[in-house]
């Protein structure tokens, strides 16, 4: 079977190492309300192939790449898809099709969910119509999750997106907030501060739109609260545009 | 069965609904006639049989299992049910082979969250945890027999109507050697020479006036709509999976809001969504939810026992 050589290149000084012990401490729970839990995110970590992006948010590390098969060598430079490992190589329609291949994740129910979430918030951002009888086929994997594990992966793929240069409408920005019994919301939970909240939101939006293409919010919430929760995890999100913004701009001045 | 529609229809079934006027003659809030029917399997501890519009047929089924658990790794209870849908090959071309699959496990996930704090919502589901390490797993099996839009409701109104269908042995739980426990089903004491094991055993029915309920909320040009026919499945631009669940500590003088719970929303399928049309579709939800729970309880209160030996084929 041959190799594959990995050029993953993330430079040690963008990366903050967090102990699994000091994640318990007061340090954590000191944390404000609206504060995120130390991130790294990188555009293209791979040096010889376009199309990767990786997110970091705590212990919860999320790394999506696209799939290619084969690269064209036209002047466009636009990527040439062929079937992903799910597709059969029969896709005719006039759009693109989006697929998503999860690893790293062992409950069966999580990887429906995460695909499902995944799948759509993506498919509502490429321009589908500009690649007809293709499949774009992105791999998310999964390193470790210690929650907001779908925010983290949104940021991924984004991230991905960008770096690979398909036409889409603009940058993802997400972020996962927690709410507690007591009305307090916590912004990018672990699992560990998670654990007493009544329910939670992931929300996604695009900047540039001002819409948004994932919402997905679970537990048991009353009715009124829910629009302040929504409100909230959007002005989280947006609080997040200019990391990701850094880590596309960054990615273009390493290619140069 | 996949519907193509042309551009100009499309645009003619815009602009209806965007009036409030659907093709069928429904307003953007009305749902199809529905027909609920328990009791349909027999080999099963409950089952119902939604039909919608008289196109969507589902058909849910209950098994009940003696689960054991290891109380010390679990923290907290988690809650009993899982759920599991099926599209069988006959619902839609689009389902042939294992076409259906994918869509199956998604739609499963999302009423597994949607039923994530059923423990809190339906009154007397704790009763299912009989002792330390032993609980009755609920296992909700779906098919889906023919498909013609709106799917996850009318799954979700087939899982309310098994659920008000099941019924769940009364057991007696005494100690045992080695730390463990023996559960032996009640038999209630009744005179006479009646062997033991001919007396039926004592059972009991979930509370289900409150279980969450999964709709689908759809936007169309710049309408939101309930209940969409695959014709207007077409047209959609995005849609919103909702759980809304009866909040049973309100008073009946409480207003929508404090009245429901949001158990689940999920962006479905693709598409872009403002802030104020998530707020929108979400009340529409639980006005909808409103009437749903009155119709059902209404039904389920009045509906006929079903013959036993008699299939719903029948």
């Amino acid at each position: 079977m041959p190799t594959i050589r990995s050029n993953l290149s993330i430079p040690l000084t963008h990366l903050n190492r967090i102990d699994d012990v000091r994640m318990e401490t007061d340090d954590v729970e000191k944390r404000s309300a609206t504060a995120f839990r130390p991130l790294c995110v990188k555009c293209g970590v791979f040096g010889a192939q376009d199309g990767s992006g990786y997110a970091e948010f705590g212990n919860t590390r999320v790394l999506a790449q696209m799939y290619e098969k084969k690269h064209l060598t036209s002047v466009n430079k636009l990527y040439n898809f062929s079937t992903g490992p799910e597709g059969d190589g029969k896709w005719e329609e006039a759009h693109a099709k989006v697929t998503i291949t999860l690893k790293g994740v062992e409950n069966e129910t999580k990887v429906a969910e995460l695909r499902a979430d995944l799948t759509s918030s993506l498919s509502a951002v490429i321009f589908i119509n500009k690649y007809p009888g293709k499949v774009i086929d992105i791999e998310v994997t999964v390193l470790s999750d210690d929650g907001g594990v779908l925010s983290t992966a949104i940021t991924a793929v984004t991230l991905a997106l960008a770096h690979s240069g398909i036409e889409h409408m603009g940058l993802t920005a997400s972020a996962h907030v927690a709410l507690k019994s007591n009305g307090d919301y916590i912004t990018d939970p672990s699992t560990s501060e998670a654990e007493d909240a009544i329910g939670g939101v992931t929300f996604a939006f695009v900047p540039n739109l001002g819409q948004t293409t994932c919402v997905n919010l679970y537990g048991r919430i009353p009715l009124k609260a829910t629009s302040p929760l929504l409100e909230f995890a959007r002005q989280r999100a947006i609080a997040l545009v200019p990391a990701i913004h850094k880590a596309v701009v960054n990615s273009v001045k390493e290619r140069k | 069965m996949e519907v193509h529609i042309s551009d100009d229809e499309k645009l003619f079934l815009i602009h209806g609904v965007e009036q409030d006027i659907r093709n069928d003659g429904r307003a953007c809030a009305d749902f199809r006639p529905m027909i609920l029917e328990r009791g349909v399997l027999s080999g099963t501890n409950g089952s119902c049989r939604v039909q919608l519009g008289q196109t969507t047929d589902v058909l849910a089924g209950i098994k009940l299992e003696l689960e054991a658990y290891d109380p010390i790794a679990e923290k907290q209870p988690k809650q009993p049910m899982s759920f599991h849908v099926d599209f069988s090959a006959n619902a839609s071309s689009q389902f042939a082979g294992k076409g259906g699959d994918q869509y199956g496990e998604e739609l499963s996930a999302a009423f597994q969250v949607a039923y994530s704090r059923s423990l809190d919502i339906i009154p007397n589901l704790s009763k299912t945890q009989l002792a330390a390490g032993y609980r009755w797993k609920i296992h909700v099996d779906i098919s889906v027999l023919q498909w013609a839009g709106s799917v996850p409701d009318a799954c979700s109104l087939a899982i309310i109507g098994a659920l008000s269908d099941l019924e769940i042995p009364e057991v007696d739980v005494t100690p045992d050697d080695g730390g463990k426990v023996s559960i032996v089903l009640k038999r209630p004491r009744i005179g006479g020479d009646v062997r033991d094991e001919e007396v039926p055993v004592a059972m009991w029915k979930l509370i289900v006036t409150s279980c969450p309920m999964l709709l689908t909320v759809s936007k169309i040009g710049t309408a939101n709509l309930v209940d969409c026919s695959p014709e207007e499945e077409c047209c959609i631009r995005s849609q919103l999976l909702i759980g809304v669940a009866k909040n049973l500590e309100s008073t009946p003088e409480s207003d929508d809001a404090n009245e429901y719970d949001i158990t689940c929303v999920k962006q479905h399928g693709g598409g872009l969504l403002e802030m104020e049309s998530i707020d929108d579709m979400t009340k529409l939800a639980t006005r909808t939810a409103k009437g749903l729970y009155e119709a059902i309880g209404n039904r389920l209160n009045t509906e006929e026992k079903r013959k036993p030996g008699h299939s719903f084929l029948l």
